[in-house]
Parts: structure tokens; sequence; C-alpha cells
């Protein structure tokens, strides 16, 4: 979707254990739900 | 900002998030890794069609790839917008005006420290620009703001992220940041009064609408706040709009390894809860 909206050199970092010790954990593991950045360039 | 399911509405066949009492986030790309791999690259539009890390929910219409790991969605929005944006703010009034209180999610210093930002940046900032953070990651991971760059925050909150841009870029740069609750709102713009940061100001708007002219932006930043728009599509159309051609946007969000109902994501009352 993000290229499709015109971006390019789309970078996606690492996972981060967002919801690591929080009330959500345990569901959050289920999905495998994680934090991302992601890097991109307009066209 | 965040999305929950309330565990008393997921279908049979995931019953086992229906356990717990503390509700399942709902997510909006599918496919990731786990912590610990590294970062990756896209190269070009024959590697689109078959990695998986996608935006699971748009209103595009999408189907399942042949990994498996792409949901299935329909040509339309899967909730109703005006009442998906009155459940995330109130939702996120409740992170303003009592943001230790109970939440699903960390917020504040704790957080901040889990999310890898910079702790000297981070403790040079009152409580006030802390205390109500509740992002998912660290837009600046993979790249920093540069001296003099002009920076779009969607969905500012109450303006930790901001303050951080505000901070890098300096004060030759110029800091707008966007946010549709009037708490958070009054909030992020009392710290910068306080914090004398006449670079940055707050305006009310909208991610898909925000009041920013074209081309205005060397880089547009947001942190959880995609994954609460249901039209995903018209938010990145409108950081387009924003951005100067070669402009820059880095945002973080949350992602899934594994699917979710559509028939969970239709239900506007899971967004939130």
């Amino acid at each position: 979707m993000i290229e499709d909206s015109g971006f390019e050199q789309v970078t996606i970092g690492p996972p981060v254990d967002t919801f690591g010790g929080a009330p959500g954990e345990a569901k959050a593991r289920s999905f495998e739900v994680y934090g991302y950045a992601f890097l991109a360039r307009r066209s | 900002m965040r999305v929950w399911v309330q565990s008393d509405k997921i279908r049979e066949g995931y019953a086992n998030f229906a356990i717990a009492d503390p509700p399942l986030k709902l997510i909006l790309f599918t496919g990731m890794g786990k912590p610990g791999s590294q970062p990756r690259r896209r190269r070009g539009s024959n590697d689109r069609l078959k990695d998986p890390l996608r935006i699971a929910y748009s209103s595009s219409n999408l189907n399942n790839d042949d990994r498996g790991r792409r949901m299935t969605m329909p040509n339309d929005l899967l909730v109703d917008v005006d009442t998906l944006r009155t459940q995330v703010r109130d939702k996120y009034r409740d992170v303003a005006v009592d943001p230790h209180g109970v939440h699903h999610f960390h917020t504040g210093r704790p957080l901040a420290a889990r999310l890898g930002y910079d702790r000297a940046t981070v403790d040079s900032l009152p409580d006030r620009a802390v205390e109500s953070f509740a992002g998912v990651g660290n837009p600046f991971s993979l790249r920093s703001l540069q001296a003099g760059e002009r920076v779009v925050d969607i969905g500012s909150g109450a303006g930790f992220d901001s303050f951080i841009a505000a901070t890098q870029v300096g004060p030759t740069g110029r800091v707008i940041g966007i946010d549709m609750t009037p708490e958070m709102l009054a909030k992020s713009r009392d710290t910068a009064y306080q914090l004398e940061f006449a670079h940055v100001e707050f305006r009310e708007g909208l991610a898909e609408a925000t009041p920013v002219e074209d081309g205005w932006a060397d880089v547009v930043i947001s942190n959880g706040v995609i994954n609460l728009c249901a039209d995903k599509q018209a938010v990145f159309a409108e950081i387009f709009r924003v951005l100067r051609p070669g402009g820059v946007l880095q945002f973080a969000d949350i992602a899934n390894g594994r699917p979710v109902p559509v028939e969970a994501m239709r239900d506007v009352d899971l967004w939130t809860g």
C-alpha cells in the first residue's frame, strides 16, 4: 500500500516488543503483534 | 494510539483470544518478522507481489496471497469512519487527562525507554511532555531528522514525538503536529509554550485531511496512528500530498504475524475496546 501510494525505497525496521509486560501482552503474543519503524521516500 | 479487540466479540475460531480479560489489538500489517530480525528493503514491483510485508486491511480489494499470510478483504471500509473517530477520541482523551491510569498498553517514560528513544533527549523533556506518550515504535530509529527540516506529525497526541522532532530539527526547522482530540491538543500546546518551542505548533485536523499546504513538509512522522484510520489509502494519499517530492515518510505502527478474522475487524466496538 505504501508503494502504491507513490512512495519508494521502503525500509522496515526490526520488530520491537511493544507490549511486553503490559496488560495486553498475552493477547498480543497470540497474534504475534510487534511494533515496527517504516521509512520511505516520496517519488 | 492503538486498536483493541474486545475479547467477548471474537468468533469461535479465535476463542483462544477470548479467554483473557485485556482485549486484543487489531493489526494493520501481516507477515512480519519477530524480534531479532534485521531491517529489510523492498526492491521492486516483482518483489512486492511476493513480499508478505503488506498492510492487512484497507479500502483496496485484497485477496489471500500464495503464502496464506494475507487476509481476504472487501472492497470497502471495514467500519464506519465517524463512529471509529468518536471512539478513538474517547480513548485518547483518557490518556491525555489520566496518563497514569490503567491502560492496556505502556505509556510515558517506560514506554519511550522500551521503544529505544534516546534517553538523554527524553530526560530533557518535562513529565507533561512524556507522560501521555502512547506510541508503538520509534519513528526516529531508521533516520534522525536533520537541522532545518520541516516536519508534520500525524496524530501528534500530547506532543512527545513532535518535541523529539523539534529537538532534532532545531530552531531553524519547524514542526506541525496534527491531532483530532481536543484534550491532547490543549496539552501539547501548553507544553510547547512551557518549553518555549517557538518552532512547534499544533493544529486540529485528521490524518485524512491535514491542515497543511501541498508539498510543505520535508518529513512526515507518525506513531501508532494509521492503524486507527479506517481508510488507510486516504491517509497515505494525504501524506503524499503534504510531502515535497523526495520528502521522507518515517513512521511506526503495529503489525501482526497471524491474521485477524475479518468479522472481528468489521465490528467497530472491537477497534478501541
